[in-house]
């Protein structure tokens, strides 16, 4: 194991991807496209990541694009200096996949409350009501305030069918912990029908059959209402762009259209 | 999800001092990607510091340009009249991010510190040297063709995500950003940072430290600008691709160009051999042509993205012609 300290060690194709990857850059400056374009495909081919080596020092002399390299006062010293949220350093913000089945990773422990006594506003009636902090206003809904036309599909934003108005606009109350709810109005499907008549979305869902299991109706509805709030639906196509956060399994996207331009048409 | 404490933040001040009191804490604002994140186990912070009561909501005119309150919804900037006007490229942006629902809750900020969308950073019961340094990267030669094929490393090819961002690059946008040592200007080009070995560390942000606003300042680029993005279903979708670009024409001839890509790159993604390329001359079909021939030079595709090198081409030469008026 007696290798001489100057035998440089073999950086495969590095060295030449790299000088192609200059010439062809020099090409471009001169603006001889033809040229660049050849030596680039060449230095691709020999190794990318050189190539992206010199693109990235030739915005950095010029134009700034990343921060490959970034200034000393804004580099990290060690993990703990710096990261995305200032959490990075590694067990102390992110539970890690090695942590689970162990007793988790080190992690202080919350300073702050992890309950809280909150005032949740539903359908112009207020409800207190003491939360762990993780509860998301979804399950304070279903599970405190026993409000269970509010639905669960995903949890996670991608579906829909917890969609409720939070100060008059429409929002997913998976996304949402309920302690961060507190004091702003809401209103749930239970809170849109008037002295027993249905909201005119409502009608219009029932007139024009736009659902067939119902799971996602109460979503589409709370979602419906926001988007004519919105002064929003002008069209076939914007209902369809503005209702796209709202998913149907059943496919009943073509009355739920239907439906949508009726109430619009109706208010 | 494991317990955490939660504080609200009176003021910026607050903020910043709770941030400092418990460094596992990270800042909750609209909470759409926290939440997420929470939910699947990928991240346990000790505290949440709410930040909405603090007054960074709104978009008001700085100079000849716009500030824009870190706090401000997605849905707001979209549909502000003096952004749809002047930089239209960040209106369009954001009106193709996620869903109404979710463009109402997000905010400004946490929009540029959304976290990858990368599945196995996303799966906690799999390696990822992002969450976990040193276990190892499962995309390298897995599920990746939702990954980065430009400022990848030997530890992650996770790709940057977002869609603002992009549009923030073209317009030369800059972040306020406050912390324990005062107040700082940060460009959005400085923000994010590559992977290297320490893909854990995403941004520039130093500890403790609150983005309070965003700077659009007005450059001769700034209304003509143009977004686009491509992705596997028409609407509610991560792009797969996506193109932002600023161009500065004087009788026909461009002087000035911006172009930035976003899903490619480990961090959103500047191209400036496509932005030298159409500093010389018109735009017409053969300019868009030979420009996006030169976006992809030091792509490194995996085994699943080597269709992202020509869709990332075709994308460039799709919204040149836009901006052109040719298509
Ligand atoms: C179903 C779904 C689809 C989506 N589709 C898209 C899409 O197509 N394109 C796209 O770009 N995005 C998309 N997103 C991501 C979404 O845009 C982000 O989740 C959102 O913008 C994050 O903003 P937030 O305010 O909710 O952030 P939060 O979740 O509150 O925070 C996100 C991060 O930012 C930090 N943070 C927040 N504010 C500050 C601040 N002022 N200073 C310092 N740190 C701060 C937090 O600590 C956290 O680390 C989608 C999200 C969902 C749920
Ligand atoms: S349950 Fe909230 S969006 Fe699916
Ligand atoms: S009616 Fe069944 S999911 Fe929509």
């Amino acid at each position: 194991m007696s290798r001489d300290n100057d035998v440089p060690a073999f950086e495969g194709h590095k060295p030449q991807a790299r000088r192609l990857a200059e010439k062809a850059l020099d090409a471009s400056r001169a603006g001889d496209d033809t040229t660049a374009d050849a030596l680039f495909a060449e230095a691709d081919r020999l190794d990318p990541e050189a190539v992206a080596d010199v693109l990235g020092e030739d915005v950095a002399t010029g134009q700034r694009r990343t921060s490959r390299n970034p200034a000393p006062d804004r580099d990290a010293s060690s993990p703990e200096q710096a990261g995305i949220g200032r959490t990075a350093a590694p067990g102390q913000g992110f539970r890690t996949w090695s942590a689970r089945g162990t007793a988790g990773a080190p992690r202080t422990p919350p300073r702050h409350p992890t309950a809280l006594a909150i005032a949740l506003e539903v359908n112009g009636q207020t409800h207190a009501l003491t939360v762990d902090v993780r509860t998301t206003l979804l399950d304070a809904l279903r599970d405190h305030l026993g409000l269970s036309g509010t639905k669960k599909g995903c949890a996670l934003g991608q579906c829909g069918a917890c969609t409720v108005l939070m100060d008059g606009k429409r929002v997913n109350a998976c996304l949402t912990l309920a302690v961060m709810a507190d004091s702003h109005p809401i209103t749930t499907i239970e809170g849109l029908a008037e002295d027993g008549a249905l909201h005119p979305v409502q009608q219009a869902f029932v007139e024009h059959d736009a659902f067939q299991c119902g799971y996602c109706t109460s979503g589409q509805i709370m979602s419906a209402v926001g988007l004519l709030t919105e002064g929003r639906g002008d069209s076939d196509a914007e209902i369809r762009e503005q209702m796209s956060g709202n998913l149907c399994r059943c496919g009943a996207y073509a009355n739920i259209v239907d439906a949508i331009r009726a109430a619009k048409e109706a208010v | 999800m494991l317990a955490f404490g939660y504080a609200q933040a009176k003021d910026l001040p607050m903020g910043i001092e709770l941030l400092r009191d418990t460094p596992a804490a990270l800042p909750i604002a609209g909470g759409t990607d926290i939440i997420q994140l929470l939910q699947e186990g990928v991240i346990a912070p000790s505290e949440l510091v709410d930040i909405n009561l603090l007054p960074l909501r709104g978009i008001e005119p700085a100079g000849e340009g716009l500030r824009i309150g870190a706090l401000t919804r997605l849905s707001e900037i979209a549909d502000d009249a003096r952004v749809k006007a002047r930089f239209p490229v960040l209106a369009r942006a954001l009106e193709e991010t996620a869903s109404p629902q979710v463009r109402n809750m997000a905010t400004a900020a946490g929009n540029l510190l959304q976290r990858t969308r990368c599945l196995y950073f996303r799966d906690a019961t799999v390696p990822c040297n992002k969450r976990e340094p040193g276990s190892g990267c499962p995309a390298m030669d897995g599920e990746n063709r939702m990954n980065a094929i430009f400022g990848g490393s030997s530890s992650c090819i996770a790709a940057y995500p977002g869609d603002m961002a992009n549009a923030l690059l073209v317009l030369d946008a800059e972040l306020e950003v406050q912390g324990p040592d005062g107040g700082r200007r940060l460009a959005v080009a400085d923000l994010h940072r590559e992977p290297g070995d320490t893909p854990h560390l995403e941004t520039t942000l130093r500890p403790s430290e609150i983005i309070t606003a965003i700077h659009l300042p007005a450059t001769p680029r700034s209304a003509n600008s143009h977004y686009l993005k491509l992705r596997d279903r028409a609407s509610f979708e991560w792009a797969l691709v996506s193109v932002a670009v600023a161009l500065e024409t004087k009788d026909g001839e461009i002087r000035s160009a911006r172009v930035a890509a976003g899903a490619v790159g480990t961090t959103p993604w500047r191209l400036p051999l496509v932005e030298r390329r159409l500093e010389r001359g018109r735009l017409d079909e053969a300019a868009a042509v030979a420009a996006a021939e030169a976006a992809t030079h030091g792509a490194n595709p995996r085994s699943q993205n080597a269709f992202k090198v020509k869709l990332l081409r075709a994308a460039v030469q799709r919204v040149l012609l836009m901006a052109g008026g040719l298509a």
